[in-house]
């Protein structure tokens, strides 16, 4: 999933301002594969353990200092949100939410870019089964 | 064709295979027991042993645990008779001695647990 200039993004409780966007990814943390004595063809694979990682890049217009940082740090746990709504007559709002944990705050700078400023994390289910992520879509 | 041991197919809901441990004979190589063994000391045959490894496979913890339950109380007997693998080959009287799961169930797509099966044609 991927929100192109989200309407708001809050994350830890502070909101994130300028984010250009944000993509939910979701890969395979352990795959088990089987094969059988019949032939050199996998019989059997399925994805036991999932790893869901949020990434919020955002643009900076100003340098950010020690308050943001003691704020989002690797291994902070708290609430992720974002809010998009589509300019396109009669789409749907969408609000997602997750719990999450800061994996890495990484900084860049180009001269045809500017700055900018990538939050990875790690989304955390509350007992394993619930995925950890959920949208919600308003049609207005 | 699925695999049986008894004529039971207690493995059939997953993939699994069969490999077989070394045979021949048991022996000691020169120097094992006592620095005056000099020579080779064949002490008996092998038994034969059959490894079999895969997954059980089911649509859920009770389905699997039922499977698990029904290999447990043949295991535990335990069971002795005639082990055929996928391609129709037959071993007799072979005794399923362990059962060893993995040490987790793998809760995806479906719900599986990976093991190995121990057979031995048991010399006493």
């Amino acid at each position: 999933m991927l929100w192109i200039s989200p309407e708001q993004v809050t994350l830890l409780g502070v909101d994130l301002d300028t984010v250009e966007f944000v993509a939910v990814d979701r890969k395979a943390q352990r795959l088990v594969t089987e094969w059988s004595d019949i032939g050199r063809h996998a019989v059997f694979a399925d994805v036991p353990e999932e790893r869901v990682t949020i990434r919020i890049r955002r643009r900076l217009d100003t340098s950010i200092g020690a308050g943001f940082a003691n704020a989002i740090t690797p291994g902070a746990l708290g609430a992720f949100s974002l809010r998009a709504s589509h300019t396109t007559a009669g789409s749907a709002n969408v609000t997602v939410s997750a719990s999450v944990v800061v994996l890495a705050i990484e900084h860049d700078l180009s001269r045809t870019r500017g700055a900018s400023q990538t939050i990875t994390c790690l989304a955390v289910s509350t007992d394993g089964a619930l995925d950890p992520f959920t949208a919600q879509e308003k049609t207005p | 064709m699925s695999s049986t041991f008894t004529g039971l197919d207690l493995f059939g809901s997953g993939p699994h295979r069969f490999v077989i441990k070394p045979v021949g004979m048991l022996f000691l190589p020169p120097l094992t027991a006592d620095p005056l063994q000099i020579t080779t000391d064949v002490v008996t045959q092998l038994e034969l042993a059959i490894i079999q490894t895969g997954r059980l496979v089911a649509a859920s913890d009770a389905a699997l645990w039922a499977l698990v339950d029904t290999i447990e109380q043949k295991v535990e007997i335990p069971l002795k008779g005639s082990l055929v693998d996928h391609s129709g080959r037959s071993w007799l009287n072979m005794t399923m001695l362990r059962f060893v799961p993995d040490d987790r169930i793998d809760r995806g797509r479906v719900v599986s647990l990976s093991y190995r099966v121990d057979y031995i044609r048991l010399a006493i």
